[in-house]
């Protein structure tokens, strides 16, 4: 099991193009992630067209109901309501009254109305994330994804059918997948860490969490990602389908569990089909994490990811198993 | 020019009998504009819904995703013995990779049309009236635009596989900065500054002028800046691609 761990170091050394671009890949996230949480999100602003004899007061009346007015003197075209760049136009003259247009559903269209007509509904507070569950939310779609990368050893072994001769060795199957897997953990672990606390030192910024706090997540996400793609690349006799379908899976679940931006809000059906993501109980462990919510009480959460990364790992290790040693 | 023709033919046959591939740029896109349009559904009103918004992004998407298929119909391990033996034949190392080139640019841009024109008839995905011929040149640009890309990073690893895995991320990358997956200008005002600098943004605004305003303004310079970083990616993979290596 050692020499199979080796091995992979040195296989993986060789490859002086895929490092590179890997640890400049990895580094261009962590920026990116670091600007996102440098800067808290604010809802787009409302377009205000100023003309003459327009009701006046409308940017006093917004203000204070927590909208940001974008006063013009022409109305922005329509596509900027469908990229998202405004929320909503409003203009209209003392005739007309406000117009309003929007593309957001009804609930929004009346808020905004009662906000105009000075009565302003204080809207249900957006979760605001800090910059440690920002990070950690971007990291984890990308170390997800990660996992079949640092996983192509085992993909090669199997297409290069090597691994019908490993299988004739002693070796156990068992210890062949686990040191692939965690040559896979410690691949995708210690190069995110390694690379988000030389940027923090760099750069000085704010990463949130302390260091025990980042192992503890970045270790659960390397697990499951590890997982996952053992379990993938078990399942499908190629690389290149398991690298596929894996990383369509990864982007739409992680998407999906809110690893950016929530989206569930007041869909039942998405509501319980998201709870049941992995994703989903480790982006609640890192948002209880920040709200300084004890270990004791918030890592339990970090259990589901785990025990599915277990069962993934008992998955692979018995269709491998099957598949190249036949049924015990 | 017959033996090119040829060579093309045959990788859009490799392309066209592999059902993964097929799934991966038909079914794939339509059931991610399936699903996160009913996703998100609740946030958006009558008159633009969420079925039009990620109709339009999940193509850019697909488009973009080309590059994988190209890079598989260059260098994937079952037909990458096939493709690089003609290099002993009187062809010339061009004819190799801009074949894939020509052949993934055909087979995403059947695949993807198909898949667009399905989405507007089962979900009602709005793809512009006089904008349509503007947005529809868009695409096919950005098609071309992967698979030359596909191509030329084939050309620097030598191996699909990590072509591919480095793509699947920048790709995916650049669907979230661009904001395909999620509304990133509704993120606050820096996000919109950073995704500016990322050209994925830019098609996508160049779409929605051309979908929603009909506005060409933006028409011009995106076609000029696809064919440009185009032309310069398949020039890259002359440059780069050197029959020698491959023996």
């Amino acid at each position: 099991m050692i020499a199979i761990l080796k091995n992979d170091f040195i296989r993986f050394a060789r490859e002086k193009n895929r490092i590179i671009m890997n640890i400049a890949i990895t580094a261009g996230m962590i920026l990116i992630a670091i600007f996102f949480a440098s800067r808290p999100a604010s809802a787009s602003p409302v377009a205000y067209v100023a003309q003459a004899g327009s009701v006046a007061q409308a940017p006093a009346a917004l203000a204070p109901a927590g909208y940001s007015v974008a006063e013009m003197k022409v109305a922005p075209p329509l596509s900027s309501l469908v990229s998202g760049k405004y929320e909503a136009i409003v203009s209209g003259t003392k005739e007309t009254g406000y117009v309003v247009k929007t593309l957001k559903n009804a609930e929004y269209e009346r808020r905004l109305f009662s906000a105009l007509a000075g009565s302003p509904e204080m809207s249900t507070a957006s979760e605001k994330r800090g910059a440690g569950s920002t990070i950690s939310g971007f990291l984890l779609m990308f170390m997800m994804m990660q996992g079949t990368m640092m996983l192509y050893l085992f993909a090669d072994d199997k297409e290069l059918k090597i691994l019908p001769r490993i299988a004739s060795t002693p070796l156990p199957i068992t210890r062949y997948l686990a040191a692939h897997g965690l040559f896979a953990f410690l691949a995708i672990l210690l190069p995110n860490l390694a690379i988000l606390y030389a940027i923090k030192f760099i750069t000085g910024s704010d990463i949130g969490f302390t260091l025990f706090e980042y192992v503890l997540l970045f270790a659960v996400a390397s697990a499951l990602s590890t997982g996952f793609s053992l379990f993938m690349n078990a399942l499908a006799s190629k690389g290149d389908t398991a690298n596929m379908a894996g990383s369509a899976i990864v982007t739409l679940t992680s998407v999906l569990a809110g690893s950016f931006y929530s989206f569930e809000r007041g869909n039942p059906v998405l509501e319980t089909f998201v709870k049941l993501l992995p994703q989903k109980a480790w982006l609640e462990s890192a948002s209880l994490m920040e709200k300084g919510i004890p270990l004791s009480q918030s890592a339990h959460h970090l259990t589901y990811p785990l025990a599915l990364s277990l069962f993934f790992f008992t998955v692979a290790f018995a269709k491998t198993g099957r598949d190249y040693i036949g049924r015990k | 020019m017959y033996e090119f023709k040829q060579i093309v033919r045959l990788d859009f046959i490799n392309l066209i009998t592999n059902p993964m591939w097929v799934f991966f740029s038909t079914a794939f896109p339509f059931l991610m504009v399936l699903i996160l349009g009913f996703l998100s559904s609740s946030d958006w009103g009558k008159s633009v819904t969420a079925y039009d918004y990620y109709g339009i992004t999940m193509m850019i998407y697909a488009a973009l995703n080309t590059a994988t298929i190209s890079a598989n119909s260059f260098m994937e391990e079952r037909i990458k013995g096939g493709n690089l033996r003609i290099i002993h034949a009187p062809v010339g190392p061009f004819a190799i990779h801009f074949s894939k080139v020509i052949a993934s640019f055909a087979f995403g841009t059947v695949c993807h049309l198909t898949t667009g024109m399905a989405l507007h008839f089962a979900a009602g995905v709005h793809y512009g009236t006089t904008g349509l011929a503007g947005a529809l040149a868009i695409i096919v640009l950005l098609e071309f635009f992967a698979s030359a890309l596909g191509v030329l990073l084939c050309c620097v690893f030598r191996s699909e596989s990590a072509a591919n895995q480095i793509l699947s991320l920048v790709i995916t990358l650049l669907a979230i900065l661009g904001g395909l997956f999620f509304r990133v200008d509704g993120l606050g005002s820096s996000a919109e500054r950073l995704s500016g600098f990322f050209p994925v943004k830019w098609v996508c605004t160049a779409l929605f002028a051309l979908v929603w305003d009909n506005d060409p303004s933006l028409l011009a310079p995106a076609t000029a800046i696809l064919l440009v970083a185009s032309a310069a990616f398949v020039a890259a993979s002359s440059m780069i691609f050197h029959t020698e290596d491959y023996i």
